[in-house]
């Protein structure tokens, strides 16, 4: 059974998955990737959202939130590099409620100079956004 | 001469100092410990991302000719300068040394009738640039002991921005590397624009990648990440530096203040013996004259 392919997931501050995987999906730019095994070359941005993965032998995909970055995939082998990855099951819905609300008072509050704190808040609104959106997914799909 | 209690009230403050200093030295011990480890994480994002970065450049030479950030300037008139120190002191030189670069490249600079712009990095650094009134673009200070990179991404946007619009010519960074525990050097790198040795561009590929959403934006933003994750490794070097300095200047204080205790405990039994001795002499001398 060789249908398996190398995946490292990577962001600015850690490792967070090396491993393989039969397939994962990717929440590219322009919609929603999925790469299986021997897939051609590719460079895509991604967008926030949420980041799949299915390891083999496990009966659940391996959920990841993901706030944009990159993939890249040559030789069999695919890297995320993830702007700030998050593991599904550290995640506090009301916390990043909370936080998308700061946010979004900041950006709103300072018109349309972009200063570092504007720049910071924005970061912030996005890493917050696709947490949420992680576990949306989570709940639709999982715990039913 | 002082009493015995002037003495003993002087060695007892020396005692609590060496205490408080024995135990910044500890505390940075430990956090050296972590500093380096985290260093140690952060290198698979910037290796992954340096070679990405490189394989683009390499397969497609259209993107590798637009992209503002390898771009060589026919004249530098202006120059930014990432300047990277600690936020608290207490560490011996590391800070003084970063400081002593600085003011050297932007001396360097301006007698080049070059304009330097700062993007500070930490307290130290500053209040440096603000001693000598430098134009400071951005600046993040009470950086903490962790790295983190959100709060890098803003000031460093406003710089690779203004690379981006041509403002500024080059960038540099200036930070305290980290050799090993005894030896920290303050060092300034080139970042931007980025070299073809950075690229490791030295042979051609004959295939070429699908891109989503176009090669050049990709190659862009896959720079502004490169330039982040360079400039968060130096700035977790710089916090390994840090700690190390500071374990080290903390334990010369400790041995100082040690050798210090010493020498008042010498003069305070001196001061004692003698004043035994002035006491026995006048009861002898007492005896005599009765």
């Amino acid at each position: 059974m060789a249908h398996i392919m190398r995946v490292d997931v990577v962001d600015s501050e850690k490792q967070i998955f090396s491993g393989e995987v039969e397939y994962l999906i990717a929440p590219a730019s322009m919609g929603e990737v999925g790469v299986y095994p021997h897939h051609i070359p590719l460079i895509s941005k991604l967008k926030s959202g949420v980041l799949r993965m299915q390891i083999p032998g496990e009966t659940q995909q391996l959920i990841l939130a993901i706030s944009g970055g990159f993939l890249e995939v040559k030789d069999n082998h695919a890297t995320v590099l993830a702007d700030v990855i998050e593991r599904t099951d550290a995640l506090d819905e009301a916390r990043l409620i909370e936080q998308r609300t700061a946010a979004l008072a900041k950006i709103k509050h300072s018109g349309s100079t972009m200063t570092p704190d504007v720049a910071k808040a924005q970061a912030a609104l996005e890493i917050a956004i696709a947490q949420l959106k992680a576990l949306d997914y989570i709940k639709k799909h999982i715990k039913h | 001469m002082s009493t015995g209690k002037e003495i003993r009230s002087k060695i007892k403050s020396v005692q609590n100092t060496q205490k408080i200093t024995r135990a910044m030295q500890m505390v940075a011990t430990s956090k050296m410990r972590k500093t380096q480890e985290r260093m140690k994480m952060a290198r698979p994002y910037a290796e992954n991302v340096r070679r990405v970065m490189a394989n683009l450049a390499l397969v497609n030479p259209y993107a590798r000719n637009t992209t503002p950030f390898l771009r060589k300037p026919t004249e530098i008139k202006k120059v930014g300068i990432i300047f990277i120190t600690t936020d608290k002191g207490l560490c011996g030189g590391l800070n003084s040394n970063a400081i002593k670069l600085f003011y050297e490249q932007v001396r360097n600079f301006n007698s080049n009738n070059i304009g330097v712009e700062v993007c500070v990095l930490g307290h130290k650094g500053l209040n440096a640039a603000n001693r000598i009134g430098m134009e400071i673009g951005s600046s993040a200070v009470g950086l903490g002991d962790v790295p983190h990179m959100d709060k890098l991404v803003g000031p460093l946007a406003l710089v690779l921005n203004k690379f981006q619009n041509k403002e500024l010519d080059a960038v540099y960074v200036i930070y305290s590397h980290f050799i090993n525990t005894m030896k920290q050097q303050a060092v300034c790198e080139q970042l931007l624009p980025l070299s073809e040795k950075d690229l490791h561009l030295d042979k051609k590929l004959p295939w070429d990648y699908i891109y989503e959403p176009s090669a050049e934006t990709v190659l862009n933003d896959l720079i502004r990440r490169y330039i982040e994750s360079v400039v968060y490794q130096a700035l977790a070097d710089n916090m390994a530096s840090e700690q190390a300095s500071r374990m080290i200047a903390m334990r010369a204080a400790t041995d100082n203040a040690g050798e210090a205790i010493n020498q008042l405990r010498l003069v305070y039994n001196k001061s004692r013996q003698a004043a035994i001795t002035k006491e026995l002499a006048e009861i002898v001398a007492g005896s005599a004259a009765v």
